[in-house]
């Protein structure tokens, strides 16, 4: 090992533990401290936001375990920051929703195929305008399941993905390959106010703006033969990633949450945090009860939402292609949360016991031999789906033990932005972007010139050092890289 | 310009300026809609009320804002302009209703050039202040 040094990065110092995680020693109200995985390098887009600050900040929660945890995507979000983690204590601890984040469950899945780049090559542009029109993007779009009554909503939201998927949207043999199989047991659909219920009733199976996105991809590089053989990717395999949440109907639940707590959890519960934004209550309270509920509706909804598109694509890839499922092989790796908290056992000093883990903008990585994977991936661990920008790639991970012991077993969930919407926009001028995604080899469909403008490559860190990161300290191994082909965006 | 976008790597974030606070209110409102599309394109054909009480705080301002939200989100409301009121309670200059008629249409993909979605006002960093130039604020929205 080097030497270790200390740094201060936008006035925040640090002090370097290994080769790519910095300790932010405990100072102030901070109960814990704080730790970032970054390389030296990476370090220095940090220096112009405010991400570490808001690491500091959530070490302010009242019942915080161990250390506020930034991943290497981490950048400047609202009260947490994106790419942020935290446990809290279960009894004593409080959860909250902006530790979730708005867009609940926002997360990926991926499907693999039995289709070659050499099959598809020539029809990347037929099946990006196809899926264009099939999936509703953007701003005021309905989603592709129609118009749902409340009662419909409802069954969702306390039943979990398999309601859709019993009403024929996919394969009973998708849930298993969902994380958690895509049910929380806790979720109550009466503990999502009508708001919500409204927004949501409209949104199923619409992929949303932003950074949203379905892709078409090849797998490029393998890493690790054997996890791959498990996940079922090859070199050369065509496969469909799908990012989405839960769309109105989450951002309802979280803003209904953090609107309550924000007076709640000060006059109430006496809880002062440095950023309102982070308000939070007791997790055994009757506010934070009720929020719990809602987030796991919410979560069903987000992944019902990623199910309903995923039956899309699979009916433009046979329709486009004129091939039958069973030639296509359009099957689901798996669906991973990014913005969720859940009660999970981990050891904290040397004793087992259950958190509530809060992920920001991060994935669970559970390892080899966990309880909560399905038994196709006990023996090699999590599949943790990684995606990049629209131009580079995106990565296939696996989980490991050292992600337990050292990150309550989390890893990042993406490249992470460098560029606010503004400076990318500005730093598009006079450039031609269609040509500059040709020259990537992207077909790219979006609303607007604006979201592509937005969302270009540069305006994200290259994911490929971002896993290099988790992959260097163990927290999560390589397993595979996916180049995109095509895309559709908000 | 009545609002500036700020540097924010994940979302956007809006400085409002304005001579009162009426004016204040009404162009954090057009930044706020203006995030979803070109207002210019916005015809006054249709008018929405809505209505926040409390201390003219940081709360309040956000929570105006979280309600004009609400018109886009529950029948795709678009706004081009704001006419706000503040009635002080019992004569009070900072318990305050406020009372805002906004005029616009519904968003209409045909016609309306597409921005971004709005996930939701945020709290994060929000800033509501009395200036000698007049009145300053600053709120944060999750894109």
């Amino acid at each position: 090992m080097t030497k270790h040094s200390e740094l201060a990065i936008g006035g925040i110092r640090l002090v370097q533990r290994t080769e790519n995680s910095w300790e932010i020693p405990k100072e102030g109200g901070m109960r814990v401290p704080g730790r970032v995985y970054a390389s030296r390098k990476m370090l220095g887009d940090l220096d112009h936001d405010r991400a570490l600050e808001q690491v500091k900040n959530v070490a302010y929660l009242p019942g915080i375990l161990e250390v506020s945890l930034g991943m290497p995507d981490i950048h400047w979000g609202y009260g947490f920051p994106i790419g942020g983690v935290a446990a809290t204590d279960i009894e004593t601890g409080v959860i909250s929703p902006g530790g979730v984040g708005y867009d609940i469950n926002c997360g990926v899945r991926l499907m693999r195929s039995n289709l070659h780049l050499d099959d598809v090559k020539p029809k990347v542009r037929d099946l990006v305008v196809a899926l264009f029109a099939a999936i509703p993007t953007g701003v005021g779009s309905e989603g592709a399941a129609g118009t749902l009554s409340i009662e419909e909503v409802d069954r969702i939201l306390n039943g979990g993905v398999g309601v859709v998927i019993r009403k024929g949207f996919g394969s009973p043999e998708d849930q298993e390959r969902i994380e958690q199989q895509g049910f929380l047991s806790w979720a109550d659909a009466s503990a999502v106010s009508d708001r919500a219920k409204q927004r949501g009733s409209k949104q199923l199976g619409s992929l949303g703006s932003g950074n949203h996105f379905l892709e078409i991809q090849v797998v490029e590089e393998i890493f690790d033969e054997e996890a791959a053989r498990v996940f079922s990717l090859e070199k050369g395999m065509i496969t469909v990633l799908i990012h989405s949440g839960s769309r109105g109907l989450g951002y309802q639940v979280c803003d209904d949450a953090v609107h309550a707590f924000t007076r709640i959890g000060r006059e109430k519960y006496g809880i002062e945090l440095p950023d309102p934004e982070l308000c939070s209550v007791p997790l055994h309270s009757p506010e934070g009860e009720q929020y719990w509920a809602a987030m796991a509706a919410a979560a069903h909804f987000a992944w019902s939402n990623r199910q309903v598109m995923m039956h899309v694509v699979r009916q433009v890839f046979r329709e486009t292609l004129r091939m039958p499922d069973r030639t296509l092989g359009m099957d689901l790796v798996y669906d991973v949360c990014h913005n969720i908290a859940k009660k999970e056992e981990h050891v904290i000093n040397g004793k087992k016991q259950m958190c509530c883990v809060h992920r920001k903008g991060a994935t669970r990585a559970c390892p080899p031999g966990h309880p909560d994977l399905p038994e196709i991936y006990r023996e090699t661990g999590q599949p943790v789906l990684v995606p990049g920008d629209m131009g580079r790639a995106s990565y296939v991970l696996k989980g490991t033990q050292k992600a337990m012991t050292e990150t309550f077993g989390s890893c990042c969930h993406g490249a992470g932005r460098v560029m606010s919407r503004h400076a990318s926009m500005r730093a598009c001028k006079g450039r031609n972007l269609r040509d500059e995604m040709d020259r990537f080899g992207v077909e790219v469909r979006a609303h607007g010139y604006r979201t592509i403008a937005e969302e270009m490559p540069h305006a994200y860190k290259d994911v490929s050092e971002v896993v290099q990161v988790m992959h260097d300290e163990g927290i999560s191994l390589k397993v595979a890289k996916l180049r995109p082909l095509g895309v559709i965006k908000g | 310009m009545p609002f500036t976008e700020l540097p924010h790597t994940g979302d956007i974030r809006y400085r409002v300026t304005g001579a009162t606070r009426e004016e204040l209110f009404a162009d954090a409102a057009k930044a706020l809609f203006s995030t979803i599309t070109d207002l210019d394109k916005v015809e006054a054909k249709d008018e929405r009320r809505i209505e926040a009480f409390g201390q003219v705080d940081e709360e309040l301002f956000i929570n105006f804002l979280r309600k004009a939200l609400d018109l886009f989100n529950d029948d795709g409301f678009v706004a081009r302009d704001c006419r706000i009121t503040f009635l002080g309670i019992d004569g009070s200059d900072w318990l305050c209703s406020i009372q805002a008629t906004l005029t616009g249409e519904r968003f209409d993909r045909k016609k309306h050039p597409y921005r971004t979605e709005i996930k939701a006002v945020t709290y994060h960093g929000a800033e509501l202040k009395q200036t000698q130039e007049g009145w300053k604020a600053t709120f944060t929205l999750d894109l």
